[in-house]
């Protein structure tokens, strides 16, 4: 039997034992019948990797999972609390080795090459660790308050954004040591803005920033999404999942090339109407004769309501 | 951003045509998947002397539409104050602010429906037509006959 059939048969045979077991067999074949040059065989099968890999699965208790191909790793990091932190490996060659993605902010690790899987681990092991109070603010966070934005938050996105009401959202980012930063309100409400103000000066860093903003807004518990019901469709968990409203302009949700979801940017109570802030800013250019605005403010007249509104190019 | 908005937003108008028409109205692109021109087929509202009607017209979606109006024509034609022999229509929402009305708020079902209703409510203190508008001001019997007239031999089994 040639080798390549013996492999064939190994893999075919091989779905009723265990990935250890199997990259065992493997190797014994590839270690067997092999013996060319070494940088042959490191171009078909590279005996360090198979070892590396066993070595993470056996010894450090990881689980590691394979993509389409041989060459996407995934392995999934428990940290302190037991969350699970995935991390996507590419496999680019003998000890090349780098991370295609992982679910946690960008940071340099992601930059690198390694050459080896328990390198990375090692790594991100302790990188999970640095983020502990990161993720702790963020999963508190994400139980107590309604989130608008992100639509599905996880621990890549650095920020949330809380409904407030009705028409006024907290944007709240959090840093890698789990410190609150850039926080401001979207949406216009001289109510919410006067308490934040006051509120920003007695911002005490040793608490949690969900108390935080409970003393800052004086809140006992934080509203939950008050959409149309037949807007609220409930995921697996039994967490009621709010989607995004529509904008009023695009009449969209989301738009492919254009960030951000539909927001009340109008400070009329009564106008509940959301907008996507680059179709208000288009709009209110578009009747402005179409030139660029000073200091990047577009001004003019609610499409909805008709009342005042302002709109910056920019957020915040 | 413009076209990715446009587009968007003119297949879930033209979408909604299908799954919930308004009275009386039926809009679909000319060329499938091409939504730069839309045809359109409007019966006239009942109670007014267009009611047995069939009236077609043609919408442009300009390039930067929703930011600038649609552009409406009728392909029949029609007797009335607002409306001229090519089938322009004069209505305050087809125009950009700040003379006219136009807001990106506005759907093309909104805009259809109000045609429908300046149908049956023609505006003669902005007239396109002036002979028609004092017609209807000053003499309502004769532009109600004469409109019912123009409707059966233009609008009426012309398909």
């Amino acid at each position: 039997m040639d080798l390549v059939e013996e492999i064939e048969s190994l893999l075919q045979n091989g779905s009723n034992c265990s990935l250890p077991v199997l990259l065992d067999s493997l190797k014994s074949v590839v270690t067997q019948k092999i013996c060319t040059t070494e940088t042959v065989t490191a171009d078909l099968i590279d005996l360090e990797f198979l070892e590396d890999v066993k070595n993470i699965i056996s010894y450090e208790n990881i689980p590691v999972f394979f993509g389409k191909t041989l060459r996407d790793i995934k392995c999934i990091i428990l940290d302190e609390r037991l969350r699970e932190h995935p991390i996507f490996i590419m496999y680019k060659g003998p000890k090349k080795l780098i991370i295609s993605s992982v679910v946690l902010p960008h940071s340099p690790l992601q930059d690198r090459e390694y050459t080896s899987l328990e390198e990375i681990i090692t790594a991100f092991k302790k990188h999970v660790d640095s983020l502990s109070t990161y993720f702790h603010e963020l999963e508190r966070i994400d139980r107590f308050c309604t989130i608008m934005e992100p639509v599905e938050p996880t621990f890549k996105d650095d920020y949330r954004r809380i409904l407030l009401d009705d028409r006024i959202w907290l944007h709240v980012e959090v840093t890698p040591e789990g410190l609150a930063s850039n926080i401001h309100l979207v949406g216009q409400s001289e109510l919410w803005s006067n308490k934040l103000q006051q509120g920003l000066l007695s911002w005490d860093h040793d608490k949690e920033i969900i108390e935080n903003i409970m003393t800052v807004f004086d809140l006992v518990n934080f509203p939950a999404g008050s959409r149309k019901s037949s807007t609220t469709t409930t995921i697996s968990d039994d967490r009621p999942m709010i989607e995004p409203s529509l904008c009023g302009i695009c009449l969209c949700a989301e738009l492919p090339e254009s960030p951000g979801i539909p927001l009340p940017l109008c400070p009329n109570p009564p106008c509940g109407v959301y907008f996507h802030r680059n179709c208000l800013f288009q709009w209110l250019v578009a009747c402005g004769g179409g030139r660029p605005p000073p200091f990047g403010v577009a001004t003019g007249s609610c499409p909805a309501c008709l009342e005042s509104i302002a709109c910056c190019e920019r957020d915040d | 951003m413009i076209a990715g908005a446009r587009m968007a937003r003119l297949a879930r108008e033209v979408k909604n045509f299908e799954t919930k028409p308004p009275w009386g109205i039926s809009c679909q692109p000319e060329k499938e998947d091409c939504y730069d021109v839309l045809t359109v087929t409007l019966l006239g509202p009942k109670g007014s002397p267009y009611e047995k009607g069939t009236f077609k017209l043609t919408i442009n979606i300009p390039e930067k539409y929703p930011f600038e109006p649609p552009l409406v024509k009728f392909t029949t034609p029609v007797y009335h104050p607002n409306i001229d022999k090519g089938g322009r229509i004069c209505m305050d929402m087809l125009k950009m602010p700040p003379k006219g009305g136009w807001l990106p708020t506005i759907t093309l079902e909104t805009l259809l429906v109000s045609l429908q209703t300046l149908l049956a409510n023609p505006n003669p203190d902005d007239p396109l037509m002036m002979d028609v508008a004092n017609e209807y001001k000053y003499d309502i019997d004769t532009f109600l006959e004469n409109a019912r007239k123009h409707t059966e031999k233009h609008a009426v089994g012309t398909g």
